[in-house]
């Protein structure tokens, strides 16, 4: 099940808010949520369900395990262990044909994958755990005794398929007694019909674009179709892709902060406006952000930081990072072209951006980002080559760029609201709005209807839709 | 105080958030389900069987979610909706539009294959192979859209004509409807993929008021079926295909049509159309097209119009600098809310012609019959229609349009929409 479907939205969601709110018990709060999310993620895939418990049970009894040692060398066991079982986990599920393949090159050997299905929103929830137990074992949070608070915790079905990755530390008092209330139930929804507004709507349509000049992975571009493309055309189509994977990620991040903030949950924020940044290092502190605290608390800092091999630690990070979106050279990749503008930003190129103008720092980090996006695209390596090559190849292809302009004009209205809600014109849309009307609730109130507004034009756009991908899912 | 306000604007927000959730919900259950959908022509998704089986694959969740989606209360509005909504995105230029292949699980009226003649069937397989691209079905080097629209929406179609005939009493209105490229390509191994369009074509014939003329343009077309009638690359038809349209309609509108022997073209060549935008297939960008349009002798005044009544500016008929992938908008300049043509020949003619695309290849041939033409595309006037007719003086109405258009919601919604 995803969020943007109509069984969600009209089953799945009202029936779980229901039976929530129909108790006063925290307990049995929290139990309609762990039946809810075990529902929502056994719709799925139910024969997993027994991996996500499985797992569950196995970092919970570690945790109080090393509680208990702290302290002592079986604390240290225990957390390794959960380290080891975790990456074991992916590694069997996620990287194993990539392991095989790594091994089968170097070794010449030719053993084969077992090739397993990807369980669902495993790359989510093994990296949960692991945060979890490493901040026992550091002792910054206390162990969860309950086994079912942990279970939800873990299951939580607003960011167990696609995150943000919810760290415990973060939400470790709302995990049981949460103090929900009107204010936080509204303020979720807004949230959430925005969410569901960038993907639906924005995000889809882009895929569709996306679909058009770079193929997807039921309809891959063939060389004879990327050959008949114009640079041009080759270069819309990446920015569409810049686009749809933002508003696709960042609107699925809503939708789960949003739905956490209906059952009385503050999930910290994972996406500030990226592609405003003005230099690499600031793009990954506004994209994935919990992806990228994630790392940097527990690889980057404990390898040693900016104190020691700064530049080997900041290696072994992004190349993590890359190999995290997926088990493909490209996306290691991805990963360590970011590491050598990180890298130089930090040698000299950050100071030398300061003293320029900001706009050439803005300039700057979309002509890197962008760009980039292409290598995380392509995990055929022979066709990342050929696409990179006509996208710098500036040569109108055979067929020149009428077709892009007639494309381009089809969808300029929605074209400039996309590059607009890239910015964050909330504020500046709240605050015009609320100096208008000389109050400071007018836009609260507006948003009552907008939503209204929002959820009609998502259903519109779901009701026979057959289309409706998210990229972040094979993660 | 503020934060009382504040508080009872939230409670509203979650009220009212709860009420549509709980109406879409009550309403999706409650409703009565249907088993087709007619605009789509296919039936719509039943519950699923249980099995193991399908339950530990996630088929069986899966199969609930289709049918909850197919039989969401009030599916055919919201597509239509969604799809008006599409329109908006952006300036509309160019409209192919990509229809799904009739499916397997059709419903409809069974065809009586026995009484078709061969002549009007698919050809014999001829050994050719051709492949479904990006739902355009590309064959021998060209490119066909699949016809597969259904019986109810012809004759919601039809009802929208008949309501303008009755509304216009001292007006002949006429319907032509256009065939599409592979109902004469087509051969036996293929004939799966689309629906013949003659019995779709007669469908909504027979729901017309008797007084309403109706052109046989697809039994001419037939006759030149093997002559360049239709683009290789591109979704529209060419200036010969609509000659022979617009011979069919001379003869039921009682007019001699004029003869293409004897008149100066020009030609656009190298012409990739949409069909081959959509598709880059290297067969389609090794067989272009050239867009042919004639010179007529007979003197005309054009003009191009806008939603204002009585506005008009004078211009060319031809847009001759259309060229590459929009050489087809030569005829009329494309794709302009509302034109006019004066001639020379003072016989009291006056029709009005209600078009999408197809149509503007077919209008100027027009200019030799008619004292006046009016052209109206159906998705781009917002004018008052009704006024416009009476203003020029209109005594002919001409309907019309491809097959697809014919039995598509947003198109006829767009027809009935002129009349305010």
């Amino acid at each position: 099940m995803v969020f943007a479907s109509l069984f969600f939205l009209f089953i799945f969601l009202p029936l779980c808010v229901f039976f929530y709110y129909s108790t006063k018990n925290p307990t049995w709060r929290n139990w309609v949520l762990i039946i809810f999310s075990l529902a929502f993620y056994g719709w799925g895939e139910p024969i997993w369900i027994s991996l996500l418990i499985l797992s569950s049970l196995v970092d919970w009894g570690n945790s109080i395990f090393i509680e208990k040692h702290r302290g002592t060398k079986w604390a240290k066991i225990g957390v390794t262990f959960t380290v080891v079982f975790n990456l074991a986990l992916l590694a069997t599920f996620k990287y194993d044909q990539f392991i095989v393949d790594q091994v089968n090159a170097l070794l010449g050997t030719s053993f084969s994958a077992p090739g397993y299905a990807l369980p669902l929103g495993i790359s989510f929830y093994t990296f949960h755990t692991i945060s979890y137990v490493v901040d026992v074992y550091r002792g910054d949070i206390k162990a969860q005794r309950n086994f079912p608070n942990f279970l939800m915790y873990v299951s939580l079905f607003s960011s167990l398929v696609a995150g943000p990755i919810i760290r415990y530390a973060h939400v470790e008092k709302e995990i049981y007694g949460r103090k929900e209330s009107f204010t936080d139930f509204s303020l979720g929804v807004t949230r959430f019909c925005i969410g569901l507004f960038k993907k639906v709507v924005i995000a889809n349509i882009a895929a569709e674009l996306v679909r058009k000049y770079m193929g997807d992975h039921s309809d891959p571009l063939t060389f004879t179709e990327l050959a008949s493309l114009s640079s041009w055309e080759a270069w819309f189509g990446l920015l569409m892709f810049a686009i749809q994977i933002y508003f696709d990620f960042s609107g699925y991040s809503d939708m789960a902060i949003g739905l956490g903030r209906m059952f009385g949950f503050h999930f910290r924020e994972n996406f500030n406006y990226p592609y405003i940044s003005k230099s690499i290092g600031e793009f990954w502190r506004r994209w994935h952000i919990s992806l990228g605290s994630i790392f940097r608390d527990y690889v980057y800092i404990p390898l040693g930081g900016n104190k020691k091999r700064v530049y080997l630690n900041l290696f072994v990070v992004w190349f993590l990072t890359g190999m995290w979106h997926g088990p493909s050279w490209n996306f290691i990749f991805w990963g360590l072209y970011f590491f050598i503008f990180i890298a130089l930003e930090r040698a000299f190129l950050l100071k030398l951006l300061e003293k320029a103008p900001a706009f050439i720092s803005h300039i700057y980090a979309l002509v890197i980002i962008i760009p980039g996006w292409v290598i995380f695209y392509f995990t055929d390596t022979q066709m990342l080559f050929a696409y990179v090559q006509k996208l710098f190849s500036f040569s109108p292809g055979p067929n020149g760029n009428a077709d892009l302009t007639n494309t381009v004009t089809a969808h300029l209205f929605w074209l400039l609201l996309a590059l607009i809600l890239c910015m964050p014109v909330y504020h500046v849309v709240k605050k015009w709005i609320d100096k208008k009307a000389n109050r400071v609730t007018t836009y609260d109130v507006l948003s009552i209807g907008f939503n209204v507004v929002l959820l009609f034009l998502c259903v519109a756009q779901l009701v026979g839709k057959s289309y409706n991908p998210f990229i972040y899912f094979r993660f | 105080m503020s934060e009382l306000i504040n508080k009872k604007i939230h409670i509203t927000n979650v009220i009212v958030f709860c009420i549509l959730m709980l109406l879409g919900g009550v309403a999706s259950l409650a409703m009565k389900k249907n088993d087709v959908s007619e605009m789509e022509n296919r039936k719509l998704a039943s519950f699923p069987p249980y099995s193991d089986s399908a339950l530990w694959s996630g088929k069986y969740f899966k199969n609930i979610e289709n049918f909850y989606a197919d039989n969401f209360p009030f599916r055919d509005k919201w597509i239509a909706f969604s799809s008006q909504f599409k329109s908006k995105l952006g300036f509309q230029s160019s409209e192919i539009q990509i229809y799904n292949p009739v499916n397997e699980t059709d419903v409809g009226e069974k065809q009586d294959t026995t009484k078709e003649k061969i002549a009007d069937g698919p050809l014999p397989d001829d050994g050719a192979i051709g492949e479904v691209k990006k739902r355009v079905f590309v064959f021998k080097n060209r490119a066909f859209e699949m016809f597969g629209g259904g019986p109810a929406m012809g004759k919601s179609y039809a009802n929208v004509i008949n309501s303008y005939s009755r509304s216009l009493p001292g007006v002949q209105v006429y319907n032509l409807i256009i065939p599409v490229a592979l109902e004469f390509e087509i051969t036996e191994k293929y004939a799966k993929l689309q629906k013949p369009n003659r019995p779709a074509i007669e469908n909504i014939y027979n729901s017309l008021d008797s007084n309403i003329k109706k052109v046989w343009a697809i039994d001419e077309i037939r006759k030149h079926r093997s002559e360049y009638i239709y683009f290789n690359t591109d979704h529209h038809w060419t200036s010969l295909g609509a000659y022979y349209a617009y011979r069919a309609f001379c003869q039921t509108a009682g007019l001699v049509p004029v003869s293409l022997d004897t008149i100066a073209y020009k030609t656009k060549a190298s012409f990739l159309g949409s069909l081959y935008r959509l598709t880059r297939d290297a067969g389609l960008q090794g067989n272009p097209d050239s867009v042919r349009y004639y010179l007529f002798k007979d003197s005309v005044n054009f003009y191009v119009g806008n939603n204002k009544l009585g506005y008009w500016n004078k211009s060319k008929m031809y847009g001759e600098g259309a060229s590459g992938p929009n050489s087809y908008s030569v005829f009329l300049q494309g794709d302009l809310p509302i034109v006019k043509m004066e001639t020379q020949h003072m016989n009291g003619r006056k029709i009005a012609i209600v078009k999408e695309s197809y149509g503007n290849a077919f209008a100027p041939y027009l200019i030799n019959n008619y004292e006046k033409v009016v052209v109206v595309d159906q998705r781009y006037y917002t004018g008052d229609f009704m006024a416009m007719l009476k203003a020029e003086g209109i005594n002919e109405l001409l309907f019309i349009n491809n097959i697809f258009a014919a039995h598509t919601p947003f198109h006829i919604e767009k027809i009935k929409g002129l009349k305010k």
